[in-house]
């Protein structure tokens, strides 16, 4: 090796060093510590005592059917988790690529749309969260019940119902289906970002392989599965696992409409283990719901991989 | 290194970058001194809650302090910081043995107290009072306020407040229908009727925090079968929840609320459903001392504020002036502080009775220093709360929900909502509640205080 590259060797091995340290102090120590503290019982202010597997054993027990409700409180966390990740993606995969479509077949007014479709994403998870909880308040301020209200009187009116068809106000988010009452948020916030997303890679398919369908006399409706959707396939998927991912991870809404408040109905994984940690003072079951969130995103991820690797399809 | 200069090298600033680093790491974890420690100036560190009440106040005493002790040619510096996230960034520092001398970050005290990391106060609060010097530091509170900051024996934490759990109401709007302050529990019942008809929810309630329907149990658990069986629940004595009494008392909270609770409380936040009261489309509702604070600039102009307590049964066993009511924003002391002597001085001269009386004239609340709320220098609304407070035979409070925070979070409080709302029956209220207490009194893990005393009070041998 010459001097100069021994020498650039040395410097480049100089300037990865603090990052690297940085990267190794702040983030993989901090993380194999919370690996260990899933294996111990631990408050978070004294010193953590190592029990062995016993957390997960906890979690494992909420599935059988003697547990009691709070012994539950796993296992509905992760129900709650499958609503809010099968949910918004079915919808928004549904949604985005129809606006997407229309968009690329340049429906009259397509900028505005593309512009009103995409604001929610631009807000804060917790300002959308105020928003919708004033949306479905029960108070006077709640916009959904004074619509169903209204209706009533209109039904009423108009002699199409005896009795009010609506029992107002409707709970909307009740700890018992705030999960469910989630599902429009999320599609409302994130149809925007993909239908972006869809939109760009539909607009990379050559016109050249449309042309060759219309003279070959395919429908819009053909076109779109035959041509486009195979080959923005990639992309779909790509959509598909961060929606899975997020619905995996959801915080921010269930913590702000609950009022930060821990509820064994509406407590995803993430709000689980939050309460855990510090409202409870169990870090060490807390820990062991982080690596149980961990382990997931990863099984995800791996799994994106190797549909990358499937599916790929080229032109 | 071309263009470099020679006296900063590379390897010198990968060498400084390095050194700096560590050194903010170092000082980061605390393990530095400051600089006033080392010149032989005791340094104390005081650790506040940047919330709704702001720092103002903790300024002007810390200066105070500081002048004061220099005056009497004992130097010491205070170094004070506030934070609205300030619990996030004590805990660590706990965790480090490093915490500041005293925090209001409101810590778990009854996680932290048996774990060895508070300091005893004891000292000062059996010595003499800052600014009263026929008292001790203890008498100058208001009874019961250090109660719930008492272990084994050793208060080690000052609350700076003092809240009680009431019904609050709007003069003009009762004077405009005409409706009287009831006497008895089915007087109020009569009045929420009369309400009802008028077209208005006779309470606003903040169902998604329990804690507002916390208190309205145990207010009606005590006036119906008196203090001793509610301090059986409270020190956790098997079956305490499911004597007949108990259960009595789930009936008549559920009969009342699901009648008379607004529709669609039990999913309003605490601003929503004051919001609801404050726009009249309720006419009453339970919160804590703070509510004219918090809802100060949302009340229409001609809104006269007052409160009064749940009224008394006809042929109840308990006392009908008894308040559900403890000390609160409490000053925890830290073992570890370093400086944990001068920081109880500091709090003994926070809380005198000059600067507390200051304190309320700052932030309109009741403070928990005897003597402190003065009628002329608060409004009519405080001072309502004022009379409640001291006209109570007794005070007492649920521990229950700061000892055991999973039984709170798992069982009590989603169970509470239950009864509430009329989705369980009380007996199985009852027995949720009691086997959820079971589970903690089976569990060595779980810290479990010895029985605490019935609470001092002139009412409190009339209420067994």
């Amino acid at each position: 090796m010459s001097p100069h590259r021994a020498h650039q060797r040395r410097f480049a091995l100089a300037a990865v060093t603090p990052a690297f340290l940085l990267f190794t102090f702040w983030v993989a120590w901090p993380a194999v510590k919370g690996f260990y503290f899933a294996l111990t019982r631990w408050d978070g202010l004294s010193d953590p005592v190592y029990i062995g597997l016993e957390n997960f054993q906890q979690m494992v027990a909420g599935f059988s059917a003697e547990a009691g409700k709070s012994a539950k409180l796993f296992p509905v966390a992760i129900r709650n988790n499958l609503i809010l990740m099968i949910g918004p993606a079915v919808l928004i995969l549904a949604l985005a690529l129809c606006f997407a479509s229309a968009m690329r077949s340049r429906v009259r007014g397509a900028s505005i749309f593309r512009v009103a479709f995409f604001f929610p994403n631009i807000l804060s998870a917790v300002a959308v969260s105020i928003l919708w909880m004033l949306l479905y308040s029960t108070s006077g301020f709640g916009v959904f019940n004074a619509l169903l209200g209204w209706l009533n009187s209109g039904l009423t009116a108009l002699g199409l119902a005896a009795e009010p068809t609506f029992k107002v106000p409707v709970a909307f988010t009740d700890s018992k289906i705030l999960a469910w009452s989630l599902i429009p948020m999320i599609v409302w916030t994130a149809t925007g970002f993909y239908m972006l997303l869809f939109l760009a890679a539909m607009q990379a398919v050559p016109e050249t392989l449309y042309d060759a369908a219309r003279v070959d006399g395919a429908s819009p409706t053909l076109q779109f599965f035959h041509i486009t959707l195979p080959l923005i396939w990639d992309t779909v998927v790509t959509g598909m696992v961060f929606l899975l991912i997020a619905g995996l991870k959801v915080f921010d809404a269930v913590w702000v409409i609950e009022q930060q408040q821990s509820r064994p109905d509406s407590n995803t994984l993430a709000t689980l283990m939050y309460s855990k940690i510090f409202n409870e003072y169990q870090a060490g079951y807390g820990a062991a719901i982080a690596v149980v969130i961990f382990l997931a995103v990863l099984l995800f991820t791996l799994v994106t991989l190797r549909l990358y690797r499937k599916e790929a399809l080229e032109y | 290194m071309r263009g470099t200069s020679p006296k900063w090298g590379r390897r010198r600033f990968v060498a400084s970058a390095c050194g700096a680093l560590s050194s903010a790491t170092l000082q980061g974890c605390g393990l530095f001194r400051s600089a006033g420690e080392q010149e032989g100036v005791p340094r104390v560190e005081m650790a506040i809650f940047d919330g709704g009440f702001g720092m103002a106040w903790h300024q002007k005493v810390v200066e105070r302090f500081v002048a004061h002790r220099a005056a009497l040619g004992k130097p010491i510096r205070v170094d004070f910081w506030g934070d609205p996230r300030v619990i996030d960034k004590v805990r660590p520092r706990i965790l480090r043995g490093a915490p500041p001398d005293i925090s209001d970050a409101p810590l778990p005290f009854w996680k932290l107290a048996p774990a060895g990391a508070l300091f005893s106060l004891n000292d000062w609060l059996d010595g003499p009072s800052f600014d009263q010097s026929n008292k001790t530091w203890r008498e100058t509170f208001l009874r019961g306020a250090l109660n719930p900051f008492t272990y084994e024996g050793q208060t080690c934490a000052i609350p700076l407040t003092f809240n009680a759990w009431i019904l609050w109401y709007d003069k003009t709007l009762f004077e405009k229908h005409g409706w009287k302050l009831p006497s008895t529990f089915s007087e109020w019942e009569t009045l929420c009727e009369e309400i009802k008809q008028a077209g208005i929810a006779p309470l606003a309630y903040q169902g998604k925090y329990p804690y507002y329907g916390d208190a309205l149990y145990w207010s009606v658990f005590q006036r119906l079968s008196g203090i001793r069986k509610v301090e059986r629940c409270q020190n956790f004595e098997p079956g305490a929840f499911l004597d007949p009494e108990a259960i009595e008392a789930a009936r008549v909270v559920q009969s009342f609320t699901t009648r008379y609770f607004q529709e669609g409380a039990m999913t309003m936040s605490h601003t929503e459903a004051q919001l609801e009261f404050c726009n009249r489309r309720a006419a009453m509702i339970p919160c804590g001392v703070w509510l004219e604070n918090e809802m100060r600039n949302a009340f229409p102009k001609d809104f006269r504020l007052s409160c009064f307590i749940i009224p008394r049964f006809e042929g109840g066993k308990g006392s009908e002036r008894a308040v559900v009511a403890a000390g609160a924003q409490a000053f925890l002391a830290f073992r570890d502080g370093g400086r944990p002597e001068e920081g109880a001085e500091l709090l003994r001269f926070m809380l005198s009775l000059e600067n507390s009386r200051e304190w309320v004239k700052t932030v309109s609340t009741v403070s928990s220093i005897e003597g402190a709320t003065r009628r002329e220098e608060i409004g009519q609304t405080l001072a309502d709360v004022l009379t409640l407070v001291e006209n109570a035979a007794f005070t007492f409070d649920n521990r229950l929900l700061d000892l055991f925070p999973t039984w709170r979070n798992e069982v009590w409080f989603p169970t509470l909502e239950d009864l509430l709302s009329g989705k369980i029956k009380p007996e199985a209220f009852a027995r949720v509640a009691e086997k959820g207490l079971e589970r903690i009194r089976r569990n060595p893990d779980v810290y479990k205080p010895q029985p605490r005393p019935l609470p001092q009070g002139a009412g409190v041998e009339e209420a067994l």
